[in-house]
């Protein structure tokens, strides 16, 4: 049947093609940029209701072979509205003014693996980021372009350690346990976002504490790996409604970017070369200590006395009358600027048929503490081919290898991690190099983290291929059918090398007996997609409709291989992990997923392009699932349409609704009822019973998602708004149901429970000012969402992250914010008194512990502002980013206090009797630290923390030469800009701790917000030329 | 022509995935085990069932040493670890009081699919085939561990009971909480039917090798004496529980009697250090024993009231048991949120005077079993006082190097009490948390100084969390634990 369509389609093309041709008449014309003046080359014409088209020069001249009679000329170019000119049949030459598209109006976004739709009729909320809204300041990863550029886009970073390890939270809260990073598709090619840790776990042994989450290593996703100025554009699916065509996958939303592309044309140059510098931008500060008597008094009480500590103080308390010196040891740690540099080039063109693109860069970002940093390499290679006039082939290659340097952070139990160690020496110990250039010992904990970091190595080695080929065919192409095949095979690599080397030297090395660490980890990833899909689309001679179907299938593959080298007690210092005595082999992790979609979707466009209907579903089978054969639906549907001149001041309003849902995959091996084998005794290997079962009817969990909302496009283009509200429900929920221990086993994963997100988002655009030599573009973005689990399919509230009710957690309760934190709390006369307090029993008095709520990571809101200026050939460009409310366990602040370093550990209090019970220390309690301390396990919201901040991301200040002094030294050149920028230039927090954007966890479904002695934050100051010829 | 094509590689493409099935790629499936229990696998799961009897035995002996003042640990990163004991609240939800729980329980799950594998094991035939004194001998095995893993777990929670018959599949309802009398009597009732299977198998080999810590016991039959070790303790422990023993505590001290007549016992000085260990190694994959720590780190300390505690030897000098398990600490630990600081540390798990990841922990000793006796014959049915005292000075003068005890077979009960437990403490120093687990036997918890102002000695280790979230209890504060209570809801 499909064959017999096709040749009758065949046959069509035969017959219809030449009529096209059949009168011309010659239209020649000029594009220009309607607030500028300039020529618009590359700009594409054609005659509406026609194939013909036409491309300008770069003088922006066009001639092209319309029909006789009136016509009307299309005027496209990226970055431009859409212009739309009536030619009558007397007019031979036209002069076309484009607007710029500042807020983006004319992009194409994603309906469907092949099939997209422009901006306009779009039924879903869209969020695409151009390249012209990126690289305003350079930053080593991706999700640091987008902050605070796409509403509903909660994007953090995870400490200040370079080199990325950033969060992309699109919509709030969208699972418990499943993965929390959006998928990524890279020129159609889905790519890896793992996070794999380096095992510096097996010298801070941060999960051999109260959470023995081995994310604590301060992980890079390897998104990082990516070049963010090679990106074209970047389109974010944010929830089920737009993001159902990837099916399984996609709950956490959809990240689509799309690479440069070479244009037909002479080749086009392009040169950029950055110098910068990393700064601190926080610290935590450390308490001044007065005298030894003040000394005495945190380190060496009277009762018992302690001699030895009091002598120790004496020695570092020197000055006269025994005043301490003040050690800034934050600054002896991380006072580094080091020059940091990017580099890169670029050259596009091509002819007719072949186009290139092609892109070198090479960056190093300097770490402020001793031996960290960032560097990059990336190769770039897009070339496109037509073969004949019905084949396009194209070809994407890229290679890089990444750097990442990140010291030793977050949080450990053994004394190691920098700031650790920084919580537990008070400042009189000089930590700095001492004469003969050694280093201090520290006489309070026997780590000195200056020489850590002036000694050790944390390399980070990524090796990475992408690739991808794509092969069009236009099948048929007349009497209003177009039916297209594509393939797109693609393949993302790489290897990571994760070396760190810990010499004996080192002052906490001797601790385990075992002096000198070296840790090799060696990752090899590949992911493999091919996809094959039929478009047809067809619209009558009438023009009423046209409606597009489109059949597909997905297929995937992934293999990830750890493995994991373990040396201690290194002979000779020897980094070799073969230099030890002590050598641990593992764990080593192998992973296999095989998964299959299969996708059909129907457009349905009418209405003079006013009114589009999609209505489409995706079918996915996995591995991952407990029936690997066993196919999972994920519908979707949306509708939009537009009205034209609703009011004076509006050119147009669009009306909007969407439903989708998506799934989110079960981790690899969750499914598995296993046997450990790693359990071996007096040298014999033996099997002991695993500590989690997946249940026999293992699946991914379920969004549902419903959206709607409308878009205003305002005074002529000058104002934009964008209004969406969203509701996500999403079921059968991947709970790790935690087994009473009795059991053996720890944990059953199973389907179940329920969480409901809802929030809004709102993106608006300004032109208030748009002059040829001064305008000014403002843009805002505000959204908030508000998470509830409504089912915990019977479970218990559960912990969902942090290290227990004594120092803050995350609780998963039904009926409750999926973000709340709970901790002990003790109640005070009034809890007692009121009768609304549920979980008063009558035992409880005042001074009884409970676990209560005592905060919530969901922020209230966020907001984001950027201003751009042009006042002549200067540019400015500002970004406010805004948070406003939300938690943060500040668990730093909680070590200092247990060192009683913290800075104001010393201040008095002004109540001094502060829990009234019969426990005799309470009346000794003298400052605000005591309090705290006292308070340990007791009332542990002393430790938590308002999240509020307000940053300013970016700001930039460019000067583009004038083209007349430009040329009159170079006259091939198209541009020469030269910029100042800076990027978190200043944080307004009232968090007392190092950074507001903070997960000692990383990436984290709930659990984010939890502060243990991060990587401290750092701004950039950036200095650049960008040349292009 | 094209059209084909595509449809065939369309369709080539569906074909290749039509199974998805991929089986686990890191680890042994339980599946493969239960329904083909090879000789090869059972060898693997028996192996398993001893070297997890080890998992979370070094926090068990710094755990329970904390809470009885023997030891500290230092390392200052997970404060609940030296706040919980030393001042409480020891809590149910914490990473402290929440632990000492689940290894055990595992380690029961560990050697129940060993038994049903073995059981499972009839349906192969041939040389995959275990015979059935190979059945039975691997039983008495199996039993005699789940028998040690609730034992370490009664110690612990004491008179808040626990659960016993947990061999239930995972969607079940929670396994019936017991009285502490019970957990005892269900220890003893494993320990005796091991004793069966193991007087069945007699002189056959174990179809498995048994670790070097259990080199003493390799054949079912000297197997045996390791399972009487542990009914002497279990029932020397019952006649101390609460309601101990039906409330005839001297019964059960009569039956620990007659069960150390069946085991390693031996009176010479040479054999105090005999015994059952749990293996510790460097080897990959093997587990460490981490509480054996150099002298300048920074971890576990012991208190300075060891030595002041500690009777003189007639030379003046300390009990000699202090001298040979303790040295001063080469580096100070001083940690801000806790006045006591680390001057001393622990060199029980020393070998040739430096610390050994690979040293090995006793289960019980032949030095154990004399003080199990001593206490046995002054409180048995039939009190043999004399003898008792006998057993305490051969620990007391040859370990100690002390003069002989001033208690006479008049003394009083409490007397004898204290004078046994001093020997208890120092004998069994940091190695199962015997002084914590003896003063509350004898309700004697007061007479352990808190060590810090404001301190407290918690009475057991609470019931964790998910014990209570199962069985819908919300904790409570009991004295200076946080817990739910099972038994009385």
């Amino acid at each position: 049947m499909v064959q017999r369509i096709l040749l009758v389609s065949l046959a069509l093309v035969a017959v219809g093609a030449p009529r096209a041709w059949a009168q011309q008449r010659q239209i020649t014309g000029r594009v220009t940029n309607a607030t500028s003046g300039e020529p618009v080359g590359r700009a594409n014409v054609s005659v509406q209701g026609t194939a013909i088209t036409a491309v300008t020069s770069d003088q922006g001249e066009f001639s092209l072979a319309g029909p006789e009679g009136a016509a009307t000329l299309v005027v496209r170019h990226i970055g431009f509205r859409r212009r739309e000119v009536n030619v009558p049949a007397s007019q031979g030459r036209v002069e076309v003014t484009l607007d710029p598209d500042v807020f983006n109006l004319e992009a194409v976004v994603v309906t469907g693996l092949a099939t997209g739709v422009e901006r306009r009729n779009a039924g879903n909320a869209v969020a695409a980021v151009s390249s012209a809204e990126l690289g305003f300041v350079p930053t080593p990863s991706l999700e640091q372009q987008l902050q605070g550029k796409v509403a509903g886009a909660d994007i953090q970073q995870n400490g200040g350690a370079p080199g990325g390890g950033l969060q992309v939270r699109l919509r709030g809260v969208t699972s418990i346990n499943a993965t929390a990073e959006p998928l990524y598709v890279v020129d159609g090619v889905i790519v890896s976002d793992v996070a794999i840790p380096s095992n510096q776990n097996a010298v801070t042994a941060a999960a051999g504490g109260s959470n023995p989450s081995l994310n604590q290593d301060a992980q890079v996703n390897r998104i990082a790996d990516l070049n963010p100025s090679d990106f074209e554009s970047i389109e974010i699916l944010r929830g089920a409604a737009a993001g159902a065509i990837y099916g399984q996958k996609a709950s956490n939303g959809v990240v689509i970017i799309k690479t440069k592309r070479g244009q037909a044309g002479a080749p086009q140059v392009g040169f950029t070369q950055r110098f910068g510098f990393f700064d601190r931008s926080n610290e935590v500060g450390s308490r001044v200590f007065r005298d030894t008597t003040d000394a005495f008094g945190a380190f060496a009480p009277r009762v018992p006395r302690d001699t030895a500590t009091r002598r120790l103080i004496r020695g570092l308390c020197n000055l006269p009358n025994g005043a301490c010196p003040f050690f800034d040891l934050e600054n002896q740690l991380a006072g580094l600027k080091p020059l940091s540099f990017e580099s890169g080039a670029s050259i596009s063109g091509g002819t007719e048929n072949t186009q290139y693109f092609a892109s070198g860069t090479v960056k190093d970002d300097g770490g402020i503490i001793q031996n960290t940093g960032f560097k990059r390499q990336g190769l770039r290679v897009n070339l496109d081919q037509r073969l004949g006039s019905r084949v396009r082939a194209s070809l994407n290659t890229s290679y890089m290898h990444t750097l990442a340097q990140r010291g030793l952070s977050n949080n450990d139990n053994t004394g190691t991690s920098f700031y650790v160690v920084l919580s537990a020496t008070p400042s009189f110990v000089n930590l700095g190099r001492v004469p003969g250039d050694t280093f201090a010992r520290n006489p309070f904990v026997p780590s000195n983290p200056v020489q850590t970091a002036a000694l050790m190595k944390n390399n980070e080695d990524v090796y990475r291929f992408i690739g991808g080929a794509n092969l069009q065919w236009d099948a048929v192409q007349s009497g209003g059918h177009y039916l297209r095949f594509i393939t797109l095979g693609g393949a993302d690599y790489f290897n990571q090398d994760n070396a760190l080397f810990f010499p004996p030297e080192l002052q906490f090395e001797p601790n385990d007996g075992l002096p000198g660490t070296s840790l090799l980890s060696n990752t090899g990833s590949l992911n493999l997609n091919l996809n094959a899909s039929a478009v047809h689309t067809y619209t009558p001679s009438s023009n009423a409709f046209s409606a597009t179907t489109s059949l597909g299938i997905q297929y995937g593959w992934r293999r990830l291989n750890i493995s994991r080298i373990t040396s201690r007690n290194l002979t000779a210092g020897q980094e070799n992990v073969d230099a030890g005595t002590n050598i641990v082999i593992g764990p080593e992790r192998r992973e296999k997923i095989k998964d299959l979609g299969f996708f059909a979707q129907e457009e349905f466009l009418a209405r003079d392009q006013r009114l589009l209907l999609t209505a489409g579903i995706r079918a996915d089978q996995s591995s991952l699932n407990a029936d690997p054969n066993k196919l999972h639906y994920f519908p979707k549907a949306s509708a939009s349409y537009r009205f034209l001149k609703p009011a004076s001041f509006v050119d147009e309003l669009k009306i909007r609704g969407a439903y989708g849902e998506s799934g989110n995959e079960p981790f690899y091996g969750q499914k598995f009822t296993s046997l450990r084998a790693t359990s071996k005794i007096g040298g014999l290997p033996g099997t002991v019973t695993g500590d989690t079962t997946g249940a026999p009817d293992l699946g991914p969990e379920r969004e549902r998602e419903f959206e709607g909302g409308f878009d205003a496009t305002l005074w002529g283009g000058r104002g934009n708004l964008e209004v969406t509200g969203y509701q996500k429900n999403v079921s059968d929920l991947l709970l790790p149901r935690q087994l009473e221990p009795t059991k053996g086993v720890n944990v059953l994963v199973a389907n179940g429970g329920k969480l409901r997100t809802r929030g809004l988002e709102v993106t608006l655009g300004l032109i208030p000012v748009q002059q040829s030599d001064l305008s000014w573009i403002f843009r805002t973005t505000f959204a908030l969402s508000r998470s509830v689990i409504t089912d915990l399919a019977g479970l218990p509230s559960f912990r969902a992250g942090g290290f227990g009710a004594s120092l803050g957690q995350f609780r998963v309760e039904e009926g409750a914010s999926s973000t709340q934190i709970v901790g002990n709390d003790t109640l005070t006369a009034a809890d007692v008194a009121s009768t609304t307090y549920d979980y008063l029993k009558a035992a409880d008095t005042t001074g009884t512990v409970v676990v209560r709520k005592i905060g919530d990571a969901n922020p209230d809101f966020r907001m984001a502002f950027t201003n751009d200026f042009r006042w002549k050939h200067f540019d400015l460009h500002v970004l406010l980013d805004w948070q406003h409310g939300g938690s943060i366990l500040n668990l730093t602040k909680l070590l200092y206090d247990f060192g009683q370093v913290t800075e104001d550990y010393g201040v008095a209090l002004r109540d001094t009797v502060v829990f009234p019970t019969s426990d005799t220390t309470a009346d000794t309690l003298r400052t605000v630290g005591q309090k705290r301390i006292y308070g340990f396990g007791k009332v542990a919201k002393n430790f938590v923390e308002s999240a509020t901040f307000l940053k300013l991301r970016e700001i930039t200040l460019t000067y583009t030469l004038p083209p007349s002094a430009m040329t009159s030294f170079w006259r091939g050149a198209r541009y020469v800009r030269l910029s100042a920028s800076g990027r978190n230039l200043f944080t307004i927090a009232p968090f007392t701790g190092l950074d507001p954007e903070v997960s000692n966890f990383g990436n984290q479904p709930i659990a984010r917000n939890i502060d243990v002695t991060p990587f401290p934050p750092s701004r950039s100051f950036w200095f650049s030329i960008d040349v292009g010829f | 022509m094209r059209t084909r094509r595509v449809a065939i590689a369309a369709g080539l493409l569906v074909l290749a995935g039509c199974d998805f099935n991929i089986l686990n790629t890191n680890q042994p499936r339980l599946d493969d085990l239960l329904s083909n229990p090879t000789r090869g696998k059972l060898t693997a799961a028996a192996t398993g069932v001893m070297s997890s009897a080890r998992t979370g035995m070094v926090p068990f002996i710094w755990r329970l040493g904390s809470m009885g003042r023997e030891g500290i640990n230092l390392s200052g990163n997970n404060q609940p670890d030296y706040a919980e004991p030393f001042f409480g609240p020891v809590q149910g939800g914490g990473s402290f009081g929440g632990t000492l729980w689940l290894d055990r329980y595992q380690s029961i799950r560990t050697a129940n699919i060993y038994l049903q594998a073995l059981a499972n094991n009839t349906s192969l035939s041939g040389p995959d085939r275990l015979s059935d004194a190979e059945r039975a001998a691997s039983r008495g095995m199996a039993n005699t561990y789940k028998a040690l893993a609730l034992l370490y777990v009664v110690e612990t929670r004491a008179q808040l009971g626990a659960p016993v018959e947990v061999d239930r599949a995972i969607e079940q309802a929670p396994a019936p909480w017991v009285t502490e009398d019970s957990v005892y009597g269900y220890i003893i009732g494993l320990l005796n039917s091991a004793q069966a299977d193991l007087t069945v198998a007699g002189s056959t080999a174990f179809p498995f090798r048994i670790p070097p810590g259990l080199a003493d016991f390799a054949t079912p039959t000297a197997f045996l004496k390791f399972n009487r070790a542990l009914a002497a303790k279990a029932n020397v422990l019952r006649a101390t529980a609460l309601n101990g023993c039906g409330g005839n505590p001297a019964s059960c001290y009569t039956a620990a009697l007659s069960d150390l007549g069946q085991t390693f016992l031996s009176t010479a000085p040479a054999d105090f250090q005999s015994g059952a260990y749990l293996d510790f190694s460097t080897d990959p994959g093997d587990q460490t024993n981490d509480l054996s720590e150099p002298l300048d780190g920074s971890t576990w300390f012991a208190l300075t009231s060891n030595i002041a505690d500690a009777d003189a030897q007639a030379n003046g000098s300390k009990d000699q048991r202090v001298l040979t398990k303790i040295d001063t600490a080469e580096v100070v630990q001083r940690l801000g949120g806790i006045a006591i600081p680390g001057e001393l540390k622990f060199t029980v798990y020393f070998s040739n005077g430096a610390a050994d990841a690979g040293h090995p922990i006793p289960i019980i000793k032949d030095e154990e079993l004399l003080l199990l006796r001593a206490e046995a014959n002054w409180f048995s049915s039939i009190p043999n006082k004399g003898q008792a005292i006998t057993d305490l000075n051969l620990v007391r003068q040859n370990s100690g190097l002390l003069l002989p005890t001033t208690v006479t077979p008049a003394s009083s009960d409490a007397a004898f009490v204290t004078a046994l437990l001093y020997e208890r403490r120092y004998s069994l120093l940091w190695e199962q948390g015997a002084r914590w687990i003896d003063a509350r036997r004898f309700g004697l918890l007061a007479t352990i100084p808190a060590a810090v102002t404001g301190g407290n000695v918690p009475e057991v280790m609470p019931v964790p969390a998910p014990e209570c979230d199962a069985r819908n209890l919300k904790p409570k504060t009991i004295g200076d634990i946080i817990t739910c209570t099972p038994l009385n809801p």
